[in-house]
């Protein structure tokens, strides 16, 4: 659905020109969950915003299968805190996306009530405020809103980094859910191979700006071709290990 | 440098005092002044000389209050019961003893080192100055004691030269280490040292703790979100949930066979790689 093609995004910077997305080719299927993997600074997040359509490369193309037309993208942040407005109540923050339509939707009241329970929340939290819900609510919140308005590509900038572990997990398993439930195409970013590889069918990894691999999720995690890779596997493995049975 | 061979500082298995924990929390409990319910409640923890221990838990668990009371850094107005002592002195009932052991006998490491160093001097003017204020150190001899401190954290020397936003994340938690070990502390309290970093990163910083805490002489309390880091660097645990510890034991008991639900819960949290084909 989208095909990137050579695309290089540099960042001006007092002391010089920082090459965040380097080159990178790659092409994103329809209904396809692919795991953009990097340490800090390995230009994932900005190579996200190109596909998501929130950037424009600074060369290089991005091409749309659709008769021209860009997917209707949604993002959603690491830090939910960011992305939600403080002055809205989750009901008009999770509204936002039929309300911008040029033609709103019928029923916007029953979307939005699906739209939290289909991200395991109570109703009774539509009349809050971003601030008065813990960090895993308010992430499923900005799930509920990049969702409800069926985009045909969504993605996520490290969306549990935040989060504690048991409530990254649960996140984690509900994102899986509800992308095999819809058709759309879902990136997940994130610096942990091991959690790409819960959710993602290909997973690219990035560093200094480049596409180092890509490749089936399995492969990747087995027989990692690139060195960097490797590196974030053999970290990935290095935590299990220390959880194993001594 | 760090002295190791001083006298003053043997060998845990020298010390005479070894008999007695290094740091012994009685019956802690910490209640906030705004009238809220106890954040830490009948907490008990004993540190041994030289041992590494991890307080593991989620987001109000109560850890960072506990690691809040040890180094007497409670706001104004939050009201402490039980018994916090440390090398013999209990700081609930002296809290100015705090101020004679804060940073030369216990220092603190913390999630975003970037609010721990002064943004317009260099990375080392700050370690340097720890030695010409705590030591009466010459400049020229504690910058010299500051570069090995960062060779130490496996940084360049260069480092020295540098200010703090010119540092990539995990060197300035690699440098903030450097600066909590300068004074050869008997306890290191590291407050979730790795979540602001990727895993590659803190692979890293955990196996610095895990092969250099030994070295350092100094007692390790890790508190983590990260049930795996804590298995990584230390010997023995606690988790903690709502304010109190739900399971204490040796490291390797508790992740081959937790007895609470809730450390099986974190445990299982920890994102598996998938199998190789065929061993699925």
């Amino acid at each position: 659905m989208i095909e990137l093609l050579q695309v290089t995004k540099l960042y001006r910077r007092a002391d010089g020109v920082t090459r965040a997305v380097d080159g990178v080719s790659l092409a994103l299927k329809e209904s396809e969950v692919v795991g953009l993997v990097g340490r800090s600074g390995s230009g994932k997040t900005t190579l996200g915003m190109i596909i998501c359509g929130a950037m424009r490369p600074t060369s290089g193309e991005v091409k749309h299968a659709a008769a021209g037309r860009a997917p209707r993208a949604q993002m959603i942040f690491q830090d939910p805190r960011e992305g939600l407005n403080p002055r809205m109540k989750v009901r008009e923050i999770v509204a936002e996306p039929l309300a911008v339509q040029p033609k709103p939707p019928g029923d916007v009241e029953g979307r939005v009530v699906r739209a939290l329970e289909d991200v395991q929340l109570p109703v009774d939290l539509l009349r809050r405020y971003p601030h008065e819900l813990s960090g895993g609510q308010r992430q499923r919140v900005a799930i509920a809103r990049a969702l409800i308005a069926h985009p045909d590509l969504v993605v996520a900038d490290e969306p549990t980094s935040m989060l504690d572990a048991t409530v990254s997990i649960e996140v984690i398993g509900l994102l899986r859910k509800l992308i095999s439930a819809e058709r759309m195409a879902f990136v997940f970013i994130t610096h942990d191979l091991a959690q790409a590889a819960m959710i993602s069918d290909r997973i690219g990894v990035m560093s200094e700006g480049r596409l180092v691999e890509f490749g089936k999720a399995r492969q990747v995690c087995t027989e990692p071709g690139s060195e960097e890779a490797k590196r974030l596997l053999e970290a990935a493995r290095a935590r299990e290990a220390a959880l194993m049975t001594k | 440098m760090a002295d190791r061979s001083s006298p003053s500082r043997p060998a845990a298995g020298d010390d005479p005092r070894r008999g007695e924990p290094l740091l012994d929390i009685s019956s802690l409990g910490v209640a906030y002044g705004d009238g809220s319910a106890e954040a830490v409640r009948d907490f008990d923890l004993q540190l041994r000389r030289g041992e590494a221990v991890g307080l593991v838990g989620e987001s109000g668990a109560g850890k960072s209050t506990v690691a809040l009371a040890v180094l007497g850094l409670l706001p104004h107005g939050t009201r402490l019961r039980g018994s916090i002592r440390f090398d013999g002195t209990d700081l609930v009932s002296r809290p100015d003893a705090l101020r004679r052991i804060r940073w030369r006998k216990v220092s603190v490491v913390l999630q975003d080192s970037m609010n721990a160093f002064n943004p317009v001097m260099t990375v080392g003017e700050q370690i340097a100055e720890v030695f010409v204020v705590h030591e009466k150190a010459q400049w020229k001899d504690a910058v010299a004691r500051a570069r090995t401190l960062l060779e130490r954290v496996e940084l360049p020397g260069s480092v020295v030269r540098a200010y703090p936003h010119e540092l990539s994340g995990g060197m300035r938690q690699r440098a903030a280490l450097a600066m909590a070990v300068a004074l050869s502390p008997d306890l290191v309290i590291v407050d979730e040292p790795t979540s602001a970093l990727d895993v590659v990163t803190s692979a890293a910083i955990a196996e610095w703790l895990r092969s250099a805490g030994p070295e350092l002489g100094a007692a390790l309390l890790v508190i983590s979100h990260d049930v795996s880091l804590v298995a990584r660097t230390c010997t023995r645990a606690a988790v903690m949930q709502g304010g109190r510890i739900v399971e204490e034991g040796p490291v390797a008991r508790l992740v081959n066979s937790p007895e609470h639900p809730y450390t099986r819960r974190l445990i299982d949290a920890v994102p598996r790689l998938p199998a190789a084909e065929g061993k699925a």
